[in-house]
């Protein structure tokens, strides 16, 4: 309705959305030009002083003359409840306009996508709607085999969909929409099962957490003993790694019977070898030479480094 | 003749008539409606010329253009295009061959005669 409508008499105004409503379905464009021809011919009709029901006839009667003899298909929905009859103009409108059609044969494009998508959502369902039996690995050889089984009927249904050739579209539509209800959280399931497990095509990868402190092959170390190149057990030695990180064993929970080594700046550290053990209630180590049992490596025969510099 | 059948037979041949009155001059919608009955065809309905014009526009057979109106909405004047012009003899040579079939068909004389001679 232009803003020429504006100030009509009311007559012309009520008849005039009586026949918008009876071309509702049409494209905008058409809808429009044809409407403001009517719009005009109504005001024609209320100045040669005529009421439009009277000399046009009901506004359904004269909307289907209209189409009609526009060569325009009739409208949708005559008997339909008003809201109802709204909403399937509506949908009629969408499902007509340029833009929806575009979207639709995109849709269309990309529906081999789809088919490929739902067998895998399927086998998904199947997969997790068993339960958890078996081991894994055994679960996700028949998941996968059941994917790709059912990918390849899912194509297939697909294919013979659009050669027409089934019938049930209402059900094939009405399983689609429940497979991609079910798109999400099937695909999260299978996400975090296979991140729970790590395990992919049958075998397991183990990743161990770091150990604390200090360890030779993921093995925590509790001591560590130092020779010198004649095999002498050193004492109070500090060791460091490469990045100058104290190698401290046992900072977290120090034993309360462990030997306490303090720096200068009365810093305890916990980096200083072998790590010794006062007598129970003393503050005294028993056996400050002791090491472990048979541990006696032979002197060094390769000469030092820099001899020039013996002590 | 009923008004039904008037208005059966008028659907056949509106096309002719409306593009017949474009030819004569442009004119809006109203005004078609108005020489059409002033021509004669007295119960042709609004909504077929409104409607018929429409379509032989969108086909082709009219142009159109709108002229402001100071009372009331602009009025959109068809006229006649080449296409239509070439429907139109084509609608006047089909319209002549028929009339003359049904003429012959109707005349009440040669009825007279054929039944004369069936009995």
């Amino acid at each position: 309705v232009t803003p020429a409508t504006m100030g009509l008499p009311a007559a012309v105004e009520a008849y005039l959305k009586d026949v918008e409503s009876e071309l509702a379905d049409l494209a905008p464009e058409e809808r429009d030009d044809l409407l403001a021809e009517v719009e005009a011919l109504l005001v024609e009709v209320e100045a040669d002083g005529d009421e439009p029901a009277v000399r046009l006839g009901p506004p359904a009667r004269f909307a289907a003359e209209l189409r009609a003899s526009a060569g325009l298909p009739p409208a949708l929905a005559q008997t339909a409840q008003p809201a109802e009859a709204g909403l399937r103009v509506a949908l009629a409108r969408l499902a007509a306009s340029p833009g929806w059609r575009r979207t639709g044969a995109a849709l269309r494009e990309l529906a081999p996508l789809w088919w490929v998508v739902r067998g895998g959502v399927a086998a998904g369902l199947a997969i997790f709607l068993t339960g958890p039996e078996g081991t894994y690995a055994d679960r996700a050889r028949t998941g996968l085999a059941l994917a790709a089984v059912l990918v390849v009927v899912s194509v297939a249904l697909g294919l013979a969909g659009r050669a027409r050739r089934l019938p049930l579209r209402p059900l094939r539509i009405a399983i689609d929409l429940a497979l991609l209800a079910c798109l999400i959280p099937v695909t999260s399931e299978a996400v975090s099962v296979v991140r729970n497990h790590q395990t992919i095509w049958g075998y397991t990868t183990v990743t161990a957490p770091p150990t604390p402190g200090v360890a030779l092959d993921g093995v925590p170390l509790q001591n560590v003993y130092a020779f010198d190149r004649k095999g002498r057990l050193l004492q109070d030695v500090r060791l460091y790694g490469q990045d100058g990180q104290p190698l401290d064993i046992g900072r977290g929970a120090p034993d309360p019977n462990r030997r306490v080594v303090a720096a200068a700046d009365g810093v305890t550290v916990f980096n200083s070898f072998p790590i010794r053990y006062y007598d129970p209630n003393t503050q005294r180590v028993a056996q400050p030479d002791l090491a472990p049992a048979g541990l006696a490596p032979p002197p060094l025969a390769t000469p030092p480094l820099n001899s020039t510099h013996r002590p | 003749m009923t008004s039904m059948d008037r208005s059966q037979l008028l659907r056949g041949v509106l096309d002719a008539a409306v593009l017949a009155t474009v030819h004569r001059r442009d004119g809006y919608g109203y005004d078609v409606v108005r020489r059409l009955r002033g021509a004669g065809l007295t119960d042709v309905g609004d909504a077929s010329v409104y409607g018929t014009l429409r379509r032989l526009y969108r086909g082709g057979a009219l142009t159109s253009y709108v002229v402001p109106s100071d009372e009331g909405p602009h009025r959109r004047y068809y006229g006649i295009t080449e296409r239509g012009r070439d429907q139109l003899t084509e609608a006047r040579e089909t319209w002549v061959e028929f009339e003359r079939a049904l003429d012959a068909l109707l005349d009440v004389e040669s009825i007279a005669i054929t039944e004369e001679v069936a009995t």
